[in-house]
């Protein structure tokens, strides 16, 4: 929940500006006792339908949650991994995997899968070798859980126009609340993913702990290094 | 109650409301119709005396009275103000509008004034809109939609016309036609009508029988349009006349009311048929028994004209509808005894079908509203066979009405004020926006004694162009030092020592101030072809004002209005 300053923050328009706007009903609003707050949700969507441009640096950075970087096989964990994600499309894929992330009951899973479907139109985020880490465009800040990863391998390749033309055959789903965690768990799952081996191993994969033990070999060896 | 509400999506809350707002103006408007008949009906008893003439009078000052000194409200027949609080006020309308205008009507067309019951019942039911909508807590674009509600479902439930007060809310007070806000209206037109109907029954005001038009009758219809359109210019222009000459004459509203009420009483001796909201006119002439000639048809033609211009013109509660309506039918008897008169021989429709087609025309060139004077003949006569006539009437008189009045008789009175402002136009977005919201205080502010160097440093830090000058002891405001007038200057070192700020400082600069408008704003910007513009109030330096600031809010005014 956002209060009348942070949304006229958020939207750099003067304070006097979004009282109005308010009183006029042209902003999503709730009230609660008394006091007029704006969802953050709500005016995410609302800003993004009309194209309105949204200064996304003066949100609360993930509140008091720690913002360190956790553990690869952490967050995977967390996220859980799934075998046989059913599908023909990346569309129908995403919807699927999104269905399967843990989030707590009041996030709008149907939300989620739209925000990766979008990202997934602007460009493919198949990075090759059969793997894709599917993502929203922007960093979740409202999201009220810790960064997670949801591994969903999938009952048959798709093809998801990957840089190499390769179907993909596992998907890591990466939610993240900003956009500095965003890009520390996709540079070190990239890391991994780099390797040939890895790659070879993942396709093996027949039940989640082989995974989280692949990752923790992975990741030791890294920091190692 | 709230809290339910509240948990619905906004399109089904509005529909909610709708239904409420439906059934409370329904019951407005058939409180006025009884009312009406019971007064009429006990004054008949004393018609016939010589005395009678004095009733309008008496009628129209006891009116004039009530509004003015009993509850206070302003005068008129109220459509404008109706139009001024959605476009300008969020759709905020005072309580008591709600029956204000209901009793003070009553007075004024039960004594026999003439003018119509339907403007009066238009505020109340919006009146009524509004303060639904406030006590349901509504942000001012979802109470606009209510307003609009209360307006439909009081033209709905008086005429028992759904149509007719859907159509006439989005054409003549919305002014625009959108999903948002049809459903609602239409929600709130259907159960009004259904409650007229349960209270009054379910009766076509003006039934009409079967018409056999021919080719002559479709010819004759431009005719009678053009005819329509003449007789709405000159009423309009009557009514604005007359209201003139009596806001003109000395004395108290009420005394003037009560002369534009003796007039039309004396009138009333002589010819009855001016007198009331008239309705009885229109159902002779629609049922052919209205047997006079051409002659006589004028006669009474131009008599209601001057007696509804009296009645309203001297500030006389009522609307433009009814007589408008009576007005359309004898244009239409007039138009069909000369027709009747100079070609003989052909096979007229008869004077119901010119009678119905001249109702529409009126109506239509007057509102200035084309699709309602459809409808509301459509409706109120219950013949779908006559609809082609009818377009083709409605259609023209307005393209010539407007011709010669560019405004409808509700708007004239906003755009002489200069208050009229539409939905979705530049003055609307620029209405929205205040000088508060679009000022810029981070100005750097220099002192008239500052030598021109010192300015070079503040130039290096600042990214502005424009540098007010104040007075460093009263704080006044002086100038403006304009970056692009001193550019030449500001680099040779040998200057830089020598001048000073008041030596290049433009003191002869336009200001404006926190009470203007942002439309005069504009016109400053564009005489003076300026980007910049310093808000001065009482003499002191507030900040700028800029057109790429405007711009970003216009810009977002304009995205934040597109309905989701």
């Amino acid at each position: 929940m956002l209060t009348i300053d942070q949304a006229a923050k958020l939207l750099g328009m003067p304070k006097a500006t979004v009282m109005r706007w308010v009183r006029q009903g042209k902003l999503p609003t709730r009230e609660v006792e008394g006091q007029t707050f704006i969802p953050q949700e709500d005016l995410v969507r609302w800003a993004r339908k009309r194209n309105i441009f949204l200064h996304r640096e003066v949100l609360p950075a993930g509140g008091k949650r720690s913002s360190k970087p956790e553990s690869l096989s952490v967050i995977v964990e967390r996220g859980g991994i799934f075998f046989g994600v059913k599908g023909r499309t990346p569309t129908e894929v995403l919807r699927r995997s999104a269905q399967l992330i843990p989030l707590p009951p009041e996030i709008d899973k149907n939300f989620i899968a739209d925000l990766l479907i979008q990202r997934e139109k602007l460009a493919s985020t198949g990075i090759g070798k059969g793997v894709a880490i599917p993502h929203p465009r922007y960093p979740l800040e409202s999201l009220e859980v810790p960064a997670l990863i949801t591994t969903c391998f999938l009952a048959e390749p798709v093809d998801f126009k990957a840089i190499d033309g390769k179907p993909v055959f596992v998907l890591f789903v990466l939610l993240s609340s900003t956009t500095k965690l965003h890009l520390h768990y996709l540079s070190r799952l990239s890391f991994c993913l780099r390797e040939p081996e890895f790659v070879t191993m993942l396709s093996e994969c027949k039940k989640p702990d082989d995974l989280l033990r692949l990752l923790k070999e992975k990741e030791a060896a890294m920091d190692d290094a | 109650m709230h809290r339910y509400l509240y948990k619905l999506n906004e399109r089904f809350q509005l529909i909610c409301i709708a239904v409420v707002v439906g059934i409370f103006a329904a019951l407005a408007s058939v409180a006025l119709n009884r009312g009406l008949v019971q007064v009429s009906e006990w004054l008949g008893h004393f018609r016939g005396n010589w005395y009678a003439f004095v009733f309008p009078a008496v009628g129209a000052a006891l009116s004039s009275i009530f509004l003015h000194h009993v509850v206070k409200d302003y005068g008129g027949h109220g459509v404008p103000e109706v139009i001024y609080s959605i476009s300008r006020r969020g759709g905020l309308l005072r309580l008591r509008s709600s029956y204000s205008r209901l009793v003070a009507c009553l007075l004024t067309i039960a004594s026999g004034g003439s003018a119509g019951p339907e403007a009066p019942v238009v505020i109340s039911g919006a009146s009524i809109g509004s303060n639904i909508g406030t006590f349901f807590r509504l942000k001012d674009r979802q109470r606009i939609v209510t307003v609009e509600c209360g307006a439909a479902a009081a033209i709905a439930a008086i005429f028992n016309a759904p149509v007719t007060g859907i159509v006439f809310t989005l054409e003549a007070i919305a002014g625009e036609w959108s999903p948002t806000h049809l459903i609602p209206v239409s929600i709130a037109s259907v159960v009004a009508t259904e409650v007229s109907r349960i209270l009054q029954g379910n009766q076509i005001p003006f039934e009409s029988r079967l018409f056999h038009i021919s080719n002559w009758d479709m010819a004759a219809c431009i005719g009678l349009a053009v005819l329509s359109a003449l007789v709405s210019i000159s009423l309009m222009r009557m009514l604005r006349r007359f209201s003139g000459r009596f806001k003109s004459l000395p004395g108290l509203p009420w005394m003037r009311a009560a002369m534009g009420g003796t007039l039309v009483g004396l009138m009333g001796l002589v010819l009855p048929h001016v007198l009331g909201e008239g309705y009885e006119v229109i159902r002779t002439i629609i049922e052919e028994e209205f047997s006079s000639g051409m002659l006589l048809a004028g006669v009474v033609l131009t008599a209601k004209m001057a007696a509804t211009a009296l009645t309203i013109g001297s500030g006389g509660s009522g609307g433009l509808f009814a007589p408008c309506l009576v007005i359309g039918s004898l244009t239409g008897l007039f138009f069909h005894q000369v027709l009747d008169t100079a070609m003989p021989a052909i096979d007229w429709a008869g004077q119901s079908y010119f009678g119905l087609l001249g109702m529409a025309g009126v109506i239509s060139g007057v509102l200035q509203a084309p699709m309602t004077g459809v409808f509301l003949v459509v409706e109120i006569t219950g013949s779908y066979q006559v609809l082609l006539s009818v377009v083709l009437v409605a259609v023209i008189s307005v393209t010539v009405s407007q011709f010669f009045e560019p405004s409808s008789v509700y708007h004239q009175e906003l755009v002489a004020r200069g208050e009229l402002v539409k939905p979705r136009t530049d003055r609307h977005i620029l209405s929205n926006l205040n000088m508060m919201e679009v000022l810029e205080t981070d100005c750097h502010i220099v002192r008239p004694t500052m030598r021109l160097k010192e300015l070079v440093d503040i130039v290096r830090r600042s990214h502005r162009n424009y540098f007010p000058v104040e007075d460093p002891e009263s704080g006044d405001f002086l100038g403006m030092v304009h970056l692009d007038d001193i550019r030449s200057y500001l680099f040779d070192p040998y200057l830089q020592d020598t001048v000073l700020v008041e030596q290049v400082m433009e003191s002869n600069v336009e200001t404006v101030s926190l009470d203007d408008d942002l439309e005069r704003v504009f016109e400053i910007f564009d005489r003076t072809g300026a980007w910049s513009l310093p808000v001065v109030q009482d003499g002191k330096f507030l900040g700028l004002i800029s057109k790429a600031t405007i711009l970003d809010h216009y810009r977002k005014e304009l995205l934040v209005n597109e309905e989701s």
